[in-house]
């Protein structure tokens, strides 16, 4: 492994998902991270300390040799790789690294809240072909409320997105959050988006765990 | 979608990627009953038989023709798309944040080979690249690249975590999301 490679905390790897992650068949990549501290997070994993110490580091080499199985299946169907998490945008220098050793021709998604630094974001604009956006919740007060942090950051790279991917291929999810928002506010999220632009917009709910 | 669904359509993708490029590939009927994770050494064989099919066809200087195929043609074609995924509400994608596994792999749902998987037809040449190690042709339980030294089964093939490995090789690393 290249000591100046950037390397991945994979937690898991999950291989052939389909009408999941877009277009195509997909391998999904776990890596550790996440700034964001969701009361119905569903993968705690991605922050789980004890998480980290089962992760893998894996560098984009590592990380290619494992999932290259699956390459004709991506290439016939314009799938690829999917990162997630945690927050895939976290390991934004990762991630431009692996496009380096994957080439051109794999579809990558990154599954990503927006609410990390900009310059994560730019990193991989040019890199990524697909964002699927968990927004939680477009009002400040519900959003902090639920995930603990200002929602400063996932405003800036909404923006951001709009003006420099094309809008067919940003996947904007809005759930509804038991406890924390109403059908109004999630109404509210929706036609903000809309407004701003964004085509593809899902409402979904989400799940409780006991 | 389930792992028998996902196998059938993996099963179609290979089917059309086979007819594309005149590559002989006889779809061959799994006689397991249980569900699966959507693969199975049989099922990786019959890939690298199509990756080296294809190899093969593009040292030749003939046109390969792989991209075009519609996931959702193959998942209807092959009746595979789930109840749950028809009936989800703005269906298209799962919750996005989870479905990373990492549980370990219940041997009771191991998946049994069949024997007698479908023999390809082609010619074979020394050069062609790693994955003919894995061909049908050569083994009847082909190697899966990836897989854990000793161990049996499917799991490896969707359990890519390489736990026996870890021993030694845990770096901690620093997440800083302001950085």
């Amino acid at each position: 492994m290249d000591k100046d490679s950037p390397t991945l905390p994979v937690f898991g790897i999950k291989r052939h998902r389909m009408t999941t992650d877009g277009t195509g068949v997909s391998t999904l990549v776990g890596a550790y991270g996440c700034p964001l501290k969701c009361r119905y997070c569903l993968n705690p994993l991605a922050w789980n300390p004890e998480t980290l110490k089962k992760c893998i580091p894996m560098s984009p080499e590592t990380l290619y040799e494992k999932v290259k199985i699956d390459a004709l299946y991506f290439l016939a169907t314009g799938g690829g790789i999917t990162f997630g998490g945690g927050e895939a945008l976290l390991h934004a220098d990762f991630i431009r690294q692996f496009r380096k050793v994957c080439g051109p021709d794999w579809t990558l998604t990154v599954e990503t809240s927006l609410n990390v630094p900009s310059a994560k974001l730019e990193k991989v604009l040019d890199v990524v072909n697909d964002y699927i956006v968990d927004i939680k919740d477009l009002e400040p007060s519900v959003y902090k409320a639920y995930t603990g942090m200002p929602i400063d950051n996932t405003l800036l790279n909404l923006k951001l997105l709009l003006e420099k991917v094309s809008l067919d291929h940003v996947y904007i999810r809005v759930p509804k959050i038991p406890e924390y928002n109403t059908d109004a506010h999630i109404q509210q999220s929706v036609t903000k988006l809309k407004n701003m632009g964004f085509k593809n917009i899902e409402v979904f709910p989400y799940v409780v765990r006991q | 979608m389930k792992g028998k669904e996902k196998c059938k359509a993996l099963k179609e993708i290979r089917r059309q990627i086979a007819e594309k490029n005149d590559i002989p590939y006889v779809v061959s009927q799994c006689k397991y009953q249980g569900d699966c994770l959507g693969t199975c050494p049989k099922c990786e064989a019959e890939l690298r038989y199509l990756e080296r099919e294809l190899a093969i066809r593009q040292g030749l200087g003939k046109a390969v023709a792989v991209a075009g195929i519609s996931i959702s043609v193959c998942a209807s074609l092959t009746a595979c798309a789930s109840e749950t995924e028809n009936n989800a509400p703005d269906s298209g994608y799962e919750d996005i944040s989870g479905n990373v596994d990492v549980a370990p792999y219940d041997s009771e749902d191991e998946v049994i080979p069949e024997t007698n998987v479908g023999e390809p037809e082609g010619n074979v040449s020394d050069s062609l690249k790693e994955s003919e190690q894995n061909s049908p042709e050569n083994e009847k339980e082909p190697e899966i690249e990836g897989k854990v030294e000793g161990e049996e089964g499917i799991d490896e093939t969707n359990e890519p975590l390489d736990t026996d490995n870890l021993t030694g090789d845990i770096s901690y690393i620093n997440i800083d999301p302001e950085n």
